[in-house]
C-alpha cells in the first residue's frame, strides 16, 4: 500500500455540555474538492485503540453526533471511509468539541475473501463436484481426484463407477470425443484445466429417448476452466531411470473447443506402466439393442506371458508405445464427424514358477510344476468414423470400426513337461453400427443395423523335450454376425408401447488342424475341424412402460425364432434345426424420495452358442490344455434378477448403495475333463450343467468437510456353483467369497494428506466329496502420505502390502515402499524423482483357487526402480 | 405449473425494456451465503440463496444472485423471440429462482428502497435506516478480518452480528447497517435467519448500481407484510384476485397455505 497523501487537520470551535453525557459534533470533508462526505464510519475508541465507545455514521452533509459519558484525554477518534486514507485524531481536550476533518482520497486494497463454491452442488438431476476442492499439487490427472469424490470409484480396468454403478458416458464439455474408451481422458486430462465434475444423474444420452426410455445410470462431464477452453493444452515430459536401463516418455495435446475437441497422444515406457488400459471400451451398453450386439469372439490358443495378478507398476515387465488420435467436429444442423485412432505396440516378458493341483473325487492329485519364461509382442490397431446428429425428435449413429491385433506369445517351459510354445492370436475386425430414430408426434420409428466380420487365424507350435519337430495346431475362425431390426413405438398418456421385429444371423466357419510332425499325439479321436455354422434369429418383440415423475416400469416379450444350421465337411454331416424361445423381460425404476431409489429387473436369456463350442475335433489351447465341442448345439438359458437401492445425499455428501443379484444359469452341456499325464482335456458332454450365481453388494462413501475427508466401504459377498464331469462324476463345486474394500482421503490443511486403499478378500472352495481347503484370505493395502511443503516442493511416500494366505497355516506377505518427490521451479515445469519397491522384492507368491484347481505361482516382480524426469505443461 | 407459466409470463410483461435509474457508482462488491427455514415445523430443513451486496459511495444494494440470473436468461430468450409455452417447457434449465426483494440501503439518503415481487406485483416502499446496535466486547477473526460482536433487535427478531472496522463501510446483508464496519456474519437468535459472507472483492469497472424502473405499487412496509401474508396464506386465491389472466385451477381455488416463517415480524 501506497500513501500518497496526508492531511489532517482539526480546529476546535466551541463546546456544549448536556448533562453528564457529551456530544461530539463533527463535519467531514473531502481534503481535495472540500465536499461534505456522506458514510463516513467514526469512531471513538479506547487508547488502545481496538475497543470502541461509541460510533456514528456521517449524513449527506457530512456530519455527525457522537455522544459519549465523559471524555478521557487519551481517547482517539477514528474517521474512516472506503477509498480515502482513515484519520485517527487524539481527543486531547477535556472539553467536548466539534470538529472538522478534512479526508485525504487515497487507493486502498482490502483484503479480498474468494467464494469458495460448495465442494458439491445439485441442480436437478446434476450433481456437481468443485474439482479445486478436492484436489492437490500432487494430482496429475483427472483420475487422481475422481478416486477422491464421495459416491464415485474407479475400478482397476479403469470403469467409472457412480454409487456402484459404471457411468453410461464420459463427456468433455458436453461432447461425447472418446466414445466408450474414456480411460484417455481419466489419464491425460490435468485436474488444474477442470473446474468441475459434473454427474448428469439417470442420463440417456440419445435424445429422442430421454422422454420415453429412462435410465437407472449416470454420466460424467468434465467441465473445464474457462481459461482451458478453445486452446492447446498439455504437455511433453521424458524420464529416465534405473535398473535395467529405464525410459518414459509422454506427449499430449488436448483442445477442447465448442464445435472441435481433439486428443492426441504420444506415449512410451518400460517402467510397468500401463497405458493400454485407457484404450480399454468400457461401456458396451446400447440403448437400442442392449447387450444384442455384443459380438466378441472367443480365442482358442490361450498361451500367455502372464505377471503377477498385483498393481501393473509392481509386476509389468513391459515395453510398450502409444499412439492416439481423437478428433471431433461439429457441423451445421447438429451433424457430428468424430474420428478415434489408437495403436499400441507391447512387448512383455514373464517369469514364473507354479504348481498346479488338480481336485478329483476322493483325494488331492495331478500336480504339476511349470516354471514359465515368456514374451508376448502385441500390435493393436483400431480406427473408429462416427458420424452422428442427436436432437430431441432425430437421432442418426453411424459408426464404422477397424481393427487389426497380433499377439505373438512364446513361452519356454521347464519341470514336469519341459517344452518350448510359439503361439500367434490376431484378432481382426471390421464393423459398422447404424442407428435412426425420427419421431412423428407422439409415434417414434427406429431402425438400427449392426453387421460385424471378425477374422482369427491362430496358431500354435510347441516342442517337447527330446522331440525334434514341433506339434502344429492351426485354428482358423471367421464369423460374420449381423443383426437389424425395424421397430415403432408410440405413446399414449403415461403409457409407451413398442413393437419391433428383426433378424439376427450368425454364420461362421472354424478351419482347424493338428500336424503332429512326427510326434505321438495323446488322443485317437479326431485333430481337424471343418466347420460350418449358421444360426438366423428371427424375432418380434412387443413392449409396453409407464411412466411418470417417479416411476418407470416397463415390461417386454420379445419371442426369438431360430432356424440353425451345422455342416462338417469332413464327414459330410449336415444338421437343421429350428427352435422357439420366449424371452421375458421386465424392469422397474421408482424415485422413493427425492433421495432413495430402487432399481429391479427380471430377465429370461437364451443363447446360442457358436462355433467355440462344435469343434468336434480336438484343439490345443497350450501344449497341456486340450479341448473339443461337440456337435450338439449348445444352449445356455440364464435367468437374472437384479435389486438395487440407491441413496444420495449431495449436500451432506452421502452416498449409499445396496444390490442384489441371482443368476442360475442352465447349460444342455457339460465340461467333461481329463488328465492324462501333464495333459488336461476337456470336451462337452450332453449333460445339463446347473450353475448359479448370486451376490449381494453394499457401499458407503462420505465426505466429511469438517476435516476435509472422504471415507468410504464397500462389502461384497458372492456365491457361485458350478459344475464339472471328472472321472465319470458330476463334480459340483461352490466358491464363496466375502471382500471389504475400505478407502479413505484426509487433506490436513492442504498440507499433508493420506491416501489409504485396502481390499480384504476370503474365499472357500467346496468340492462335493473333496476335502476343503478352508477360507483362504487375501489382503492388499495401500497407504499414501503426501507433504505438499511448499508451492514449489511436495512429496509423497507410500506403503503397501501383499498377503496371501496359500493353505490354513501357510501365507505370504510381502510389503513394498515407494516415494516421489516433486520440484516445480517455476509454473509449466515439474522435475521429479521417484523410487519404486525400495525394499527391492524381487518375487511373489500368488494362490489362485478355480474350479476344482487350485495355482501357486510365484512370480518375478520389478525390482528396486529409480527414475528421474522432466515435464513441461502447456 | 400456473405459478411457473405466470412467473415466466410476468417476468416477460416486466423485464422486457426495463429502464433503470443509475443511483451510485459500485466499489466493493460482497457475496454472501442466505440460508434460513421456510417451515418451522421442520427446521432441519434450511434453504439456501446466493446473495449480492453492492456497496458505492453511498448507496448499497442486496439482491439474490439467483434471481437474477434467472431473469436474466428469461429475459435473454424473450429478446431471442422465445414465446411463453416454450419458455414453459425449458424452465427447468432456467434453474431455481432465489428471494426476490433488492434492497436499497441510503437511497433515499438516510432510508432504504425496498422493492419485491410477490405473485404478480412488484411493490416498492421505504424505510427508515434505524437499527439500534449495541457493540460487545468479544472480538473474532472472521474471515481473515478482525471482527467484533455486535447485537441489536429489528423486526421482531434479535440478531447476532459480526463485523469489521478495517471494511469501514457502514453496511451489511439485507436491511442490515449501521455498524461502524462492514457486517460480514449475522443470525437471528433462533438461528432460523443466518446470513455468512462468501466472498468480497474491490470492484474496479464500470459497474453501477441501479433502481429499475418497473410499474411498482407503491407502498408502506405495513401494507406490504399485509399482502405477503395474504399470498401466503392462499397462493392461488391471490394470483387469481390480482391477475389479468384467467385462472382456473384443476382442483377448485383451494390451494394449500405455503409454510410462511417472515423474517421480520412486525
Amino acid at each position: 500500500m501506497r500513501i500518497y497523501f496526508l492531511s489532517l487537520s482539526f480546529i476546535v470551535i466551541c463546546c456544549t455540555t448536556a448533562f453528564s453525557q457529551i456530544i461530539i459534533k463533527g463535519k467531514i470533508l473531502d481534503a481535495d474538492k472540500k465536499a461534505p462526505l456522506e458514510s463516513v464510519v467514526i469512531t471513538v475508541l479506547q487508547p488502545d485503540s481496538t475497543t470502541i465507545i461509541n460510533y456514528a455514521i456521517s449524513d449527506s452533509k457530512g456530519e455527525f453526533n457522537i455522544e459519549v459519558s465523559s471524555v478521557s484525554d487519551r481517547y482517539l477518534l477514528k474517521a474512516s471511509l472506503l477509498a480515502f486514507k482513515t484519520q485517527i485524531i487524539r481527543l486531547y481536550n477535556r472539553n467536548v468539541r466539534e470538529i472538522s476533518i478534512l479526508l485525504a482520497p487515497q487507493v486502498t486494497e482490502l483484503k479480498e475473501v474468494f467464494v469458495k463454491p460448495p465442494k458439491i452442488v445439485q441442480r436437478h438431476d446434476t450433481i456437481s463436484y468443485d474439482v479445486a476442492s478436492y484436489s492437490n499439487v500432487q494430482d496429475r490427472t483427472i483420475g487422481d481426484v475422481l478416486k477422491k469424490l464421495p459416491g464415485i470409484d474407479i475400478q482397476d480396468d479403469g470403469t467409472v463407477l457412480y454409487n456402484g454403478k459404471a457411468i453410461n458416458k464420459f463427456y468433455i464439455e458436453g461432447l461425447d470425443l472418446l466414445d466408450n474408451r474414456y480411460g484417455l481422458a481419466v489419464n491425460n486430462v490435468a485436474p488444474k484445466d477442470v473446474q468441475s465434475v459434473e454427474i448428469l444423474e439417470g442420463h440417456q444420452p440419445i435424445k429422442a429417448l430421454k422422454k420415453s426410455t429412462p435410465t437407472d445410470r449416470a454420466a460424467l462431464n468434465l467441465k473445464l476452466k474457462k481459461n482451458s477452453k478453445a486452446r492447446w493444452l498439455g504437455h511433453l515430459e521424458v524420464a529416465g531411470g534405473l535398473t535395467p536401463a529405464l525410459w518414459r516418455a509422454d506427449a499430449l495435446a488436448l483442445k477442447f473447443s465448442p464445435k472441435i475437441q481433439s486428443l492426441n497422444l504420444f506415449q512410451a515406457n518400460n517402467i510397468g506402466e500401463n497405458i493400454k488400459t485407457q484404450f480399454k471400451q468400457h461401456t458396451l451398453e446400447d440403448y437400442i439393442n442392449g447387450q444384442d450386439n455384443q459380438s466378441e469372439q472367443t480365442k482358442f490358443i490361450k498361451v500367455a506371458a502372464e505377471n503377477a495378478p498385483i498393481a501393473d507398476e509392481r509386476s509389468m515387465l513391459n515395453q510398450t508405445f502409444a499412439l492416439s488420435t481423437n478428433n471431433l467436429r461439429l457441423f451445421k444442423n447438429d451433424y457430428q464427424i468424430k474420428t478415434n485412432f489408437n495403436y499400441v505396440n507391447d512387448r512383455l516378458t514373464a517369469f514364473k514358477n507354479s504348481v498346479i493341483t488338480y481336485y478329483s473325487p476322493g483325494a488331492l492329485q495331478d500336480r504339476i510344476i511349470e516354471n514359465n519364461s515368456g514374451i508376448s509382442k502385441q500390435n493393436q490397431g483400431n480406427l473408429d468414423v462416427n458420424i452422428s446428429k442427436n436432437t430431441d425428435r432425430f437421432y442418426l449413429n453411424n459408426k464404422l470400426s477397424g481393427q487389426v491385433f497380433w499377439n505373438n506369445t512364446d513361452v519356454a517351459t521347464i519341470g514336469s513337461s519341459p517344452n518350448d510354445q510359439q503361439s500367434r492370436v490376431p484378432y481382426h475386425f471390421v464393423d459398422n453400427n447404424f442407428n435412426f430414430i425420427k419421431s412423428f408426434g407422439q409415434n417414434r420409428l427406429t431402425i438400427s443395423s449392426f453387421n460385424h466380420l471378425t477374422f482369427q487365424p491362430e496358431d500354435l507350435n510347441f516342442t517337447t523335450a527330446g522331440t525334434a519337430n514341433p506339434v502344429e495346431q492351426r485354428a482358423d475362425h471367421r464369423d460374420f454376425f449381423s443383426n437389424t431390426n425395424i421397430a415403432v413405438s408410440s405413446s399414449l398418456h403415461k403409457w409407451v408401447i413398442e413393437y419391433r421385429t428383426g433378424i439376427k444371423a450368425s454364420i461362421q466357419r472354424l478351419n482347424s488342424k493338428i500336424e503332429p510332425n512326427g510326434n505321438e499325439l495323446p488322443f485317437q479321436d479326431s485333430s481337424t475341424n471343418q466347420a460350418y455354422w449358421r444360426s438366423i434369429d428371427y424375432y418380434g418383440s412387443v413392449s409396453a412402460q409407464y411412466l411418470n415423475d417417479v416411476l418407470n416400469f416397463k415390461i417386454t416379450l420379445p419371442a426369438n425364432f431360430y432356424n440353425t444350421q451345422l455342416n462338417n465337411s469332413l464327414d459330410q454331416s449336415r444338421e437343421n434345426d429350428n427352435r422357439f424361445y420366449l424371452n421375458p423381460s421386465m424392469e422397474l425404476n421408482y424415485k422413493i424420495t427425492s433421495k432413495l431409489s430402487v432399481n429391479a429387473r427380471a430377465e429370461l436369456i437364451t443363447k446360442l452358442l457358436g462355433i467355440d463350442y462344435l469343434s468336434e475335433g480336438y484343439i490345443y489351447q497350450t501344449y497341456r490344455n486340450i479341448v473339443s465341442g461337440s456337435n450338439r448345439v449348445n444352449i445356455e438359458r440364464r435367468q437374472n434378477y437384479a435389486l438395487s437401492l440407491s441413496y444420495r445425499s449431495p449436500v451432506s455428501s452421502l452416498f449409499m448403495a445396496l444390490s442384489a443379484s441371482y443368476a442360475p444359469t442352465l447349460k444342455n452341456q457339460l465340461i467333461q475333463r481329463s488328465f492324462d499325464n501333464y495333459l488336461t482335456i476337456e470336451r462337452l458332454f450332453p449333460l445339463n450343467n446347473d450353475k448359479s450365481l448370486w451376490s449381494v453388494s453394499g457401499r458407503i462413501s462420505k465426505g466429511i468437510d469438517d476435516i476435509d475427508a472422504v471415507a468410504s466401504l464397500a462389502v461384497t459377498y458372492q456365491n457361485a456353483t458350478n459344475q464339472l464331469l471328472q472321472a465319470a462324476t458330476v463334480l459340483s463345486s461352490e466358491n464363496r467369497s466375502l471382500q471389504f474394500n475400505p478407502k479413505f482421503v484426509i487433506n490436513f490443511n492442504k498440507v499433508v494428506n493420506v491416501e489409504y486403499n485396502g481390499s480384504f478378500n476370503t474365499s472357500k472352495l467346496l468340492v462335493a466329496n473333496s476335502p476343503s481347503t478352508g477360507s483362504l484370505g487375501s489382503i492388499y493395502q495401500k497407504l499414501l502420505v503426501g507433504w505438499i511443503v511448499s508451492k514449489q516442493l511436495n512429496m509423497k511416500a507410500g506403503v503397501d502390502q501383499v498377503y496371501n494366505q496359500l493353505t490354513q497355516t501357510q501365507h505370504l506377505s510381502a510389503f513394498f515402499a515407494d516415494y516421489r518427490i516433486q520440484y516445480i521451479p517455476a509454473k509449466n515445469i515439474a522435475l521429479e524423482l521417484s523410487l519404486k519397491n525400495i525394499f527391492n522384492k524381487k518375487t511373489i507368491a500368488y494362490n489362485l483357487i478355480e474350479t476344482a484347481s487350485n495355482t501357486s505361482s510365484i512370480y518375478t516382480i520389478r525390482p528396486f526402480n529409480a527414475l528421474a524426469g522432466i515435464r513441461f505443461n502447456f | 405449473m400456473i405459478k411457473h407459466l405466470l412467473s415466466i409470463l410476468i417476468v416477460a410483461l416486466f423485464i422486457s425494456n426495463v429502464k433503470a435509474q443509475i443511483l451510485d457508482k459500485e466499489k466493493l462488491e460482497c457475496e454472501y451465503k442466505f440460508s434460513w427455514v421456510n417451515d418451522t415445523t421442520k427446521r432441519s430443513v434450511r434453504k439456501e440463496d446466493f446473495m449480492i451486496l453492492k456497496v458505492g459511495d453511498k448507496v448499497s444494494e442486496f439482491y439474490s444472485y439467483n434471481t437474477f440470473r434467472v431473469d436474466s436468461a428469461i429475459q435473454a430468450d424473450l429478446s431471442k423471440g422465445m414465446g411463453a409455452v416454450e419458455m414453459l417447457a425449458k424452465r427447468a434449465s432456467y434453474g431455481k429462482k432465489g428471494v426476490e426483494y433488492h434492497i436499497f440501503k441510503n437511497y433515499p439518503s438516510g432510508k432504504m428502497t425496498v422493492t419485491e415481487k410477490v405473485g404478480n406485483d412488484n411493490f416498492k416502499y421505504e424505510e427508515t435506516l434505524n437499527q439500534k446496535w449495541q457493540i460487545q466486547p468479544q472480538k473474532a477473526k472472521v474471515n481473515g478480518y478482525a471482527a467484533q460482536k455486535a447485537t441489536c433487535t429489528f423486526g421482531g427478531r434479535q440478531y447476532t452480528a459480526w463485523f469489521t472496522t478495517e471494511v469501514p463501510i457502514a453496511t451489511g446483508p439485507w436491511k442490515f447497517n449501521g455498524l461502524p464496519g462492514l457486517i460480514l456474519n449475522v443470525e437471528d437468535s433462533t438461528g432460523d435467519f443466518r446470513f455468512e459472507l462468501l466472498g468480497l472483492h474491490q470492484v474496479k469497472g464500470e459497474s453501477v448500481i441501479s433502481l429499475p424502473q418497473k410499474s411498482y405499487i407503491n407502498t408502506t412496509k405495513e401494507g406490504f407484510m399485509k399482502v405477503t401474508a395474504k399470498y401466503y396464506k392462499d397462493p392461488v386465491a391471490y394470483l387469481i384476485a390480482t391477475s389479468t389472466v384467467k385462472i382456473t385451477p384443476a382442483n377448485g381455488n383451494q390451494s394449500k397455505p405455503r409454510p410462511y416463517n417472515p423474517i421480520e415480524l412486525y
